[in-house]
């Protein structure tokens, strides 16, 4: 894991920049009204997103490098070594992100809401699955990572239209109840998984040629 | 290691055309201009390219590779990359210092990646490659980019770690195959063209090379396919002829540099 988080390099930082500014930023704010429906819709737009940085940047072995082919001679199972670590990751990644809206809920309002942490939670995880699979495909760190931006924008500015079914944001947690955070939950977690199997078995299929 | 009627073909380009071959311990030469096919031989070999036909004798764990183009983590230490490398073949990080030393990289095992000269990114790919002791190592243009004295220092390291194994060395540069391999094999438009040791592979070429002293300005008349090089003395030439059917000449030895050009010319 050390050796890991030093190769990703810069990158595995970038989330704790988020958290930082998300900090203030809630802080700054915290007398307004809403504030608890301000904090889980900004969380979901950005804390999710983030996730990128981590499951795009630490499968640096199927970056499109000159060399890098040599990473797929090892015997090994490459395909289950990166899902491994990038399941790993987003599972650390989960842990640190759910801490972090527990302490500043609380903090600020005396409240921590388990529910909503555990869909914002399986938000982290459609974005990780989702970028996983596009850097396989496109083995391009900054291309994925701008595809999931593409993916956040659109939401963010259409109000989840333009995604149709795939709309995983649910903006405004003044008005949801718990059955509309539980459909997006499993529909995060659906997702998620075919995401995943569909990158596994084409990184195994790229790599196990003989 | 046996290789039976392996080709390639990418679109309707043959690159690998029906080739076999059964390799044993040594070190093998392979010798070829850019785009005979070399590498993507390599590659069937690692089984980084699909091919058709069969390869036999050879298990992932078994091969250690260097590709033409070496690159690592830069932000890593030598002794880092060398720790994620034994994790990535299952081997015993206790052989790192052993390995270091041999490539003679152990007293830079402290620098980062990025700091090292492109002798010593070349020397650490050999350790990589080395790392868990494979039966096959495979070295896709190593002294590609190295300074003289470096190349040099590369190829006696190749030597010093081919013992009880198979090192495949691929180059278009005859020097590097001609001083360090035991078994060469000339390559070109994706066939071998022909293969074995210094000795009999010159053999094939009793009788086809000569050298011939002329007027400066006779050069030209003699064929660019016969003629593989032009020592200029004064007003006259040396010309230096390889082929079939040489013009009256003093025939003399052939060198590997006369096999290439006699077995890869169009």
């Amino acid at each position: 894991m050390v050796l890991e988080r030093k190769i990703m390099g810069i990158p595995f930082v970038i989330p704790y920049f988020l958290y930082f500014i998300l900090m203030i930023y809630f802080f700054s704010i915290r007398n307004s009204e809403n504030l608890l429906g301000t904090i889980y819709s900004s969380c979901e737009i950005s804390i999710p997103f983030f996730v990128v940085w981590w499951s795009v940047y630490n499968l640096y072995e199927l970056r499109e490098e000159e060399g890098g082919e040599i990473f797929f001679t090892y015997p090994i199972n490459v395909a289950k070594k990166e899902l491994s670590k990038n399941l790993l990751f987003t599972c650390a990644y989960v842990v640190q992100s759910s801490v972090f809206l527990s302490v500043v809920t609380y903090l600020l309002l005396h409240n921590v809401n388990i529910i909503i942490i555990i869909n914002i939670s399986s938000q982290i995880l459609f974005f990780s699955a989702l970028s996983f699979t596009i850097m396989i495909l496109i083995r391009d760190s900054g291309w994925s990572a701008m595809i999931a931006f593409v993916y956040v924008c659109v939401g963010l500015f259409t109000y989840g239209e333009m995604l149709g079914k795939t709309n995983i944001f649910l903006y405004d947690y003044n008005s949801v109840d718990t059955n509309l955070i539980v459909n997006n939950i499993v529909k995060c977690l659906f997702f998620s998984f075919v995401s995943y199997i569909v990158g596994y078995i084409l990184l195994d299929k790229k790599i196990n040629i003989r | 290691m046996k290789i039976e009627n392996i080709t390639k073909k990418y679109g309707k380009k043959t690159v690998l055309d029906n080739i076999s071959f059964c390799f044993e311990n040594g070190i093998y030469g392979i010798l070829g201009p850019n785009g005979a096919g070399k590498t993507t031989l390599m590659k069937c070999i690692i089984g980084l390219e699909k091919y058709d036909g069969k390869i036999e004798g050879i298990k992932k764990e078994d091969i250690g590779y260097l590709p033409q183009k070496f690159s690592m983590f830069r932000q890593l230490t030598v002794k880092e990359a060398m720790i994620y490398i034994c994790m990535m073949k299952g081997a015993d990080e206790n052989s790192i210092d052993d390995i270091l030393k041999k490539v003679n990289l152990l007293e830079e095992k402290e620098k980062k990646i990025k700091k090292l000269s492109g002798g010593m990114l070349r020397r650490l790919g050999i350790a990589q490659a080395v790392v868990g002791n494979p039966k096959i190592l495979i070295v896709d243009e190593p002294t590609v980019g190295l300074d003289p004295k470096e190349r040099i220092r590369f190829r006696n390291l190749l030597a010093q770690i081919s013992n009880d194994r198979i090192v495949l060395i691929s180059s278009h540069i005859v020097e590097d195959i001609e001083s360090i391999a035991n078994n060469i094999i000339i390559m070109s438009e994706g066939k071998f063209k022909t293969s074995g040791s210094l000795g009999e592979v010159l053999s094939l070429l009793k009788g086809k090379v000569g050298q011939l002293q002329v007027d400066k300005n006779e050069v030209s008349k003699y064929s660019e396919k016969i003629v593989t090089d032009v020592n200029y003395q004064g007003s006259k030439a040396v010309i230096h002829l390889v082929g079939d059917e040489l013009p009256k000449c003093e025939l003399i030895e052939p060198s590997l540099e006369d096999a290439y050009f006699y077995l890869c010319k169009e």
